[in-house]
C-alpha cells in the first residue's frame, strides 16, 4: 500500500529503479493440497543466467517426495521448460545453480545426507558427484573464470558441522573433485553453517558462512591462497555490545544465511541477515570488498527507514555490470509479505521498491535474483494466496534502462 | 596446570547451556514436529520456545524464571515443550508433510525477536504469541490463562487486566 502511495505522489521515486518490469510468469502450476514448493539454498544461488539463458531450481514434493527441479530458458527462447528433476531418486533439498556458459548450468543438492553436484544443458544430466563423505547439505556453487566450478558446503567434523570447499573439474559431462578442504583449517569448536561461495574474474575464491564458535552466530569470511589453502577466517558482521552485553547476558546479537555475490573484476558483495537491532527483528545488511575478499569495508543497512522497523526475511544478492548490485528481501511492511529490491547507489542504498509483479495481495516471498551481462534483472520467489494456501515459483525480467 | 585446564573446562560445559541460551536445563523440551505429533496424541497444549544461539534475553529468562521449580512443575505437567532454535537449519516435518528448517519456521511464526513463546493447541493452532523476557509471575499467569481454559473467552490483555 505505501509503495503505491509512494508512486501516486512520486513519481519519479517510482520511476527512478533501473529497470523495466515485465509481468511475472508462472514456472511450475499451482500446487495442489500437501505439495509445496521451496526455493531456498546456501547463499540464495536458486537463479543463474549467462549468454541469454536463465535457469531457475526450486524443490517441491509433487510425486510425493521432495526432489529438486530445474526449469530453463534458453538464450532467444520465448518461454521456460517444463520442470527437470535434477536430483537422484531420493528425499532431496536445497538445490543451488551456476551458470557454466554454452547453455549448461551446474546444479548442487543435499540428498540422503550428502552433498552433490551434477551438470545439465536442460535435456541431459550428466552422472552425479557425490562432494561429502560424511552427514552433509547446504552446497553454495559458483563458476570460476576459466571453466572451472566451485562448490562450499556443509559436512560433519565430529561433533559440528564444517565448511569445506573444492573445485570442480568439468569436462563435457565428467564431473571430477580437485581436492577439498575445510575452509577454516581449525577443528570445529561449534556449527559452521550455510556457507555462500563467489569467485571474481581474476579467480580470488571467497567464502562466507554462520559460525558460532562465539557462542552465538557470526558471518565469518575467508578466501583462497594460491596455494589452495584458506586464510584464517575473519569476521563480517560488525557487533552492537548493548546493556544485555553488559549485564553478562547472552553472548551476542545474531546474524544468519549470508549470501555473495562476485562484482567486477575482483569485487565481492555480501549481504545477511542481521539481528543486531533486536526491537525489529532481523534487517539486511551488506559489505562490499574491493580486493577479493582479503578485506571488507563497513556494514551498510539495506532497507530504508520504512522498513526498518519491520523484520526482513530471506536476502539474496547479485551482482552485474558497472558495479550494479542489487538486493531482494520479503517483509511485511504493507500488511503482507511482498518481494523488496534495493540497489547500491551513491556509496549506500537506494530507497526500497515493492518489485511490480511481486508485491501486493498475497504472500510473496523467498527471492532468488540475478543480474545478467547487460545488467538486466532476473528474479525467481514463490508465491502463494495467504498462509497455508498452494503455492507457486514464479519468475520475473527487469530490462535494465541502462546501458 | 593440565588438572586445572580441565576443571575449568568442566566448568565452562556445566554453564554452556546457560551462557549459549539453549533449552532451559531439565525441562523435557522436543523438536518442532515431535512435539505437535505428542500434543495430538496426549491432547496436550504445545507451549513453544523460539531462541536464538547466544540470545541475552532467552538466557535471563531462563536463569530467572525458568529456573523456578514451580515454573518447571507447572510447563512440564500442563504442556508439551517444543524448543525451536530461530537461527537453526535443522529440518522439520509440519503436520500438512512440509518439510521446512528452524529458521523457517520461525519465519513463519514471525519470531522477529527472542525469546518468541507460543502457546498452540493440540492441532497446532496458535493460542496466543509472547515475546521478550518475562518474569516468574508471568509466567505463572500465562499458564492460568491457556490451562484454565481462559484463552477461549478472553484475550491475554482482558485476562491480565482482570486477574486477581
Amino acid at each position: 500500500m505505501r509503495a503505491g502511495w509512494l508512486a501516486a505522489f512520486f513519481p519519479l521515486a517510482a520511476l527512478a529503479a533501473p529497470w523495466e518490469f515485465s509481468p511475472p510468469v508462472d514456472l511450475t502450476t499451482v500446487s495442489t493440497k500437501g505439495v509445496f514448493h521451496h526455493v531456498e539454498s546456501a547463499g540464495r544461488k536458486s537463479i543463474a543466467v549467462a549468454e541469454g539463458g536463465v535457469a531457475v531450481v526450486w524443490e517441491d514434493n509433487h510425486d510425493g517426495v521432495s526432489r529438486c527441479y530445474l526449469a530453463l530458458k534458453p538464450a532467444k527462447a520465448s518461454r521456460f521448460s517444463a520442470p527437470m528433476r535434477v536430483s537422484r531418486t531420493h528425499e532431496s533439498f536445497e538445490p543451488s545453480v551456476a551458470a557454466m556458459g554454452k547453455g549448461r548450468y551446474a546444479v548442487g543438492w543435499e540428498e540422503d545426507g550428502a552433498a552433490w553436484v551434477r551438470v545439465t544443458d536442460g535435456v541431459r544430466l550428466s552422472p552425479s558427484l557425490r562432494l561429502s563423505r560424511e552427514e552433509a547439505g547446504q552446497v553454495s556453487l559458483a563458476r570460476g573464470p576459466k571453466e572451472g566450478l566451485y562448490a562450499a558446503w556443509t559436512e560433519g567434523a565430529g561433533r559440528f558441522r564444517q565448511v569445506r570447499a573444492a573445485r570442480i573439474a568439468v569436462e563435457g559431462d565428467h564431473l571430477g573433485m580437485d581436492g577439498s578442504r575445510p575452509v577454516d583449517a581449525a577443528i570445529p569448536q561449534d556449527e559452521q553453517l550455510y556457507p555462500s561461495l563467489a569467485v571474481t574474474a581474476e579467480e580470488s575464491v571467497v567464502v562466507a558462512w554462520e559460525d558460532r564458535r562465539e557462542g552465538h552466530t557470526r558471518i565469518l569470511y575467508t578466501y583462497r591462497n594460491k596455494d589452495g589453502s584458506f586464510a584464517n577466517p575473519a569476521a563480517l558482521n560488525e557487533i552492537q555490545r548493548g546493556q544485555a552485553a553488559a549485564l553478562g547476558l547472552g553472548r551476542g546479537s545474531g546474524a544468519m544465511r549470508v549470501a555473495l555475490a562476485a562484482e567486477g573484476e575482483d569485487g565481492i558483495a555480501a549481504a545477511w541477515s542481521d539481528k543486531r537491532d533486536f526491537l525489529s527483528g532481523y534487517d539486511v545488511y551488506a559489505a562490499f570488498s574491493s580486493d577479493g575478499g582479503r578485506s571488507f569495508g563497513k556494514n551498510q543497512p539495506v532497507q530504508d527507514s520504512f522498513g526498518d522497523s519491520f523484520a526482513q526475511w530471506h536476502p539474496a544478492i547479485a551482482a552485474g555490470p558497472h558495479g550494479r548490485v542489487a538486493v531482494a528481501w520479503d517483509d511485511d511492511r504493507d500488511g503482507t509479505s511482498d518481494i523488496w529490491l534495493a540497489w547500491a547507489e551513491g556509496g549506500g542504498w537506494s530507497e526500497n521498491l515493492a518489485l511490480p509483479g511481486a508485491s501486493g495481495e498475497g504472500v510473496q516471498s523467498d527471492p532468488a535474483l540475478a543480474l545478467d551481462e547487460d545488467g538486466n534483472l532476473h528474479v525467481a520467489w514463490v508465491e502463494k494466496a495467504g498462509d497455508g494456501a498452494p503455492t507457486r515459483v514464479r519468475y520475473l525480467f527487469g530490462r535494465s534502462g541502462k546501458k | 596446570m593440565k588438572l586445572w585446564r580441565g576443571v575449568m573446562f568442566g566448568v565452562l560445559m556445566l554453564l554452556a547451556p546457560w551462557v549459549r541460551a539453549d533449552p532451559p536445563a531439565d525441562y523435557p523440551f522436543v523438536s518442532y514436529d515431535q512435539g505437535l505429533v505428542r500434543a495430538r496424541e496426549e491432547a496436550k497444549p504445545v507451549f513453544l520456545y523460539f531462541g536464538r544461539y547466544g540470545c541475552a534475553w532467552c538466557d535471563k529468562t531462563n536463569r530467572e524464571s525458568f529456573s523456578n521449580p514451580e515454573i518447571r512443575q507447572r510447563y512440564t505437567e500442563h504442556y508439551v515443550l517444543v524448543y525451536v532454535d530461530a537461527e537453526g537449519g535443522r529440518r522439520l516435518k509440519l503436520p500438512d508433510g512440509e518439510r521446512i528448517t528452524e529458521a523457517e519456521l520461525g519465519a513463519r511464526f514471525k519470531a522477529f525477536a527472542t525469546p518468541l513463546f507460543v502457546f498452540l493447541e493440540p492441532d497446532g493452532k496458535v493460542i496466543v504469541k509472547i515475546p521478550g523476557f518475562k518474569t516468574v509471575e508471568d509466567f505463572r499467569d500465562f499458564d492460568r490463562y491457556v490451562s484454565e481454559g481462559h484463552y477461549k473467552s478472553r484475550t491475554l490483555l482482558q485476562f491480565l487486566g482482570g486477574k486477581s
